[in-house]
């Protein structure tokens, strides 16, 4: 039963969400069981975030109990939590709460956009090691890398409006014909991976197999 | 030769050192390097010019912090041309970040002298992407059956006429992951014939391109901060985007040299080691 109500529902669902997606023309009434089960899965992803931040809080709990070196960390973490569900929650209903938006614009924001900005540090340091053309489809792939790049830098159409040309060029063409090839088989494998899953031939959501 | 192999040996801090100091400096000084607007740029900023003062647009928050630099600004100036033409934004998001970003727009233009309600409205975060998109386009007030201020939505003129996903004029995406155009595209476009114009961090330019193309795109901002800036220089609302574009492009150049200047000290190399061999 463990294994077979879950399928069972899967099977349903699929077919049903399939079903309204398809022939919604003949049978007006599915759409609303369909936008239900949906719904449901809104919740179920919305239980599934709430059910992170509790994992979150037992792990680091047991962070604290077994004295762990850095667990100075995971009592900021809950002093984090605290702080920002608190505020979070007493948002006034035209602003949010002082706290929260000084925190949030203060810290939160700075600091998740700084560890992305490093990346180009990385990438200077690897444009020199790692970007080699080391064979003819390396090659290639570092021309057109270079021609997209430097026709997306405006400076450069100061120095040969063939720079943003040869850029829309390699997008426009070489691109498109590449992306399509690979949308086009990644649906193809959707379509697949689907029909596995909704007739249960394809159980790797219960962990494995 | 030798300067070529010096470059191989030098100190990676001192790459980090130049970079820093060639993205800084025009941020400081601007140096005006003129931004020309791309084809997928103005074919978005078209379809926003062809909204009539009244038409509803959607205004889709879906991106995260670290992609939010390349794309905030894209949704700011995208609804500050909205608004400026009188067209009414309900704005809603599908990943939990994009929602401070709509908050703090709907804060922005409340002040500006907006009205929450009629000219702009807030529904909320939906979690479960693609399938809350669906759920969303079918009926809304299933999902969001109060906006983030807790009323319901039929309270709200703005809200008059508006059903499913089919009921705006536009909509217009922002996202720096999944969801992205291709889930709106499946849900929304096909289903509700709805047109749909994305912007997207500039590594998720290309993949888009062929949406942009078949038509179920009717504009592809595909080319992060530059293409924000493409679009204020075509609307004539000059911004953050705008004054980046100096550091932008500087470092764009110098990165590519160190490329080049890369493959050059390989070129030196595997002839030496030939040399050797020979």
């Amino acid at each position: 039963m463990k294994k077979e109500v879950p399928i069972a529902i899967g099977f349903v669902v699929g077919v049903l969400i399939l079903f309204e997606y398809f022939f919604k023309a003949m049978a007006p009434g599915v759409s609303d069981i369909a936008t239900k089960a949906q719904n449901w899965g809104s919740i179920v992803s919305a239980f599934a975030m709430g059910l992170a931040a509790a994992n979150l809080v037992v792990i680091h709990g047991r962070r604290i109990r077994s004295k762990h070196p850095d667990a100075w960390m995971s009592w900021i973490l809950y002093l984090g939590i605290l702080v920002m569900v608190a505020t979070g929650l007493s948002a006034q209903e035209s602003a949010l709460h002082n706290v929260y938006s000084f925190l949030y614009d203060g810290l939160y924001l700075p600091l998740g956009t700084a560890m992305f900005s490093i990346m180009v540090f990385f990438i200077a340091s690897a444009a020199r090691r790692a970007f080699r053309a080391r064979n003819i489809d390396a090659m290639f792939l570092l021309v057109s890398g270079l021609l997209v790049m430097l026709g997306n830098a405006p400076l450069m159409r100061m120095v040969s409006p063939w720079f943003p040309k040869a850029s829309a060029w390699f997008m426009s063409y070489a691109n498109v014909a590449g992306n399509r090839a690979i949308m086009i088989g990644a649906a193809l494998g959707m379509v697949l991976t689907g029909f596995r899953v909704i007739v249960g031939i394809d159980r790797s959501y219960f962990g494995g197999e | 030769m030798n300067v070529i192999k010096w470059f191989g040996t030098l100190d990676r801090r001192w790459l980090y050192a130049l970079l820093l100091f060639v993205v800084v400096t025009p941020l400081i000084r601007p140096l005006g390097i003129p931004v020309d607007v791309t084809e997928s740029t103005a074919q978005f900023v078209e379809a926003v010019e062809k909204l009539k003062p009244g038409d509803k647009m959607l205004l889709v928050f879906d991106y995260s912090i670290g992609g939010g630099p390349d794309v905030d600004p894209q949704a700011q100036v995208v609804l500050a041309h909205a608004l400026s033409k009188g067209v009414k934004v309900v704005e809603v998001a599908f990943i939990d970040t994009g929602l401070n970003y709509a908050q703090k727009t709907i804060e922005k233009w409340e002040k500006a002298g907006k009205v929450y309600g009629e000219d702009i409205l807030l529904l909320g975060y939906a979690a479960g992407s693609e399938t809350a998109i669906s759920a969303f386009a079918q009926d809304i007030a299933q999902v969001f059956p109060i906006d983030i201020r807790g009323k319901p939505l039929s309270s709200y003129p703005i809200m008059q006429g508006i059903q499913n996903a089919g009921d705006f004029d536009f909509i217009a995406e922002f996202a720096t992951g999944i969801p992205g155009p291709a889930e709106w595209i499946r849900q929304v476009v096909t289903r509700y014939n709805v047109p749909l114009g994305c912007g997207v961090v500039a590594v998720m330019g290309p993949q888009n391109v062929p949406y942009l193309q078949s038509g179920q795109l009717v504009g592809l901002l595909g080319g992060g901060l530059k293409s924000a800036a493409e679009y204020e220089i075509a609307v004539n609302m000059p911004g953050a985007a705008t004054a980046a574009m100096d550091a932008q492009s500087l470092g764009h150049v110098v990165i590519v040299l160190f490329v080049l200047i890369g493959n050059l000290l390989f070129l030196v190399e595997r002839t030496e080691q030939k040399a050797r061999k020979g």
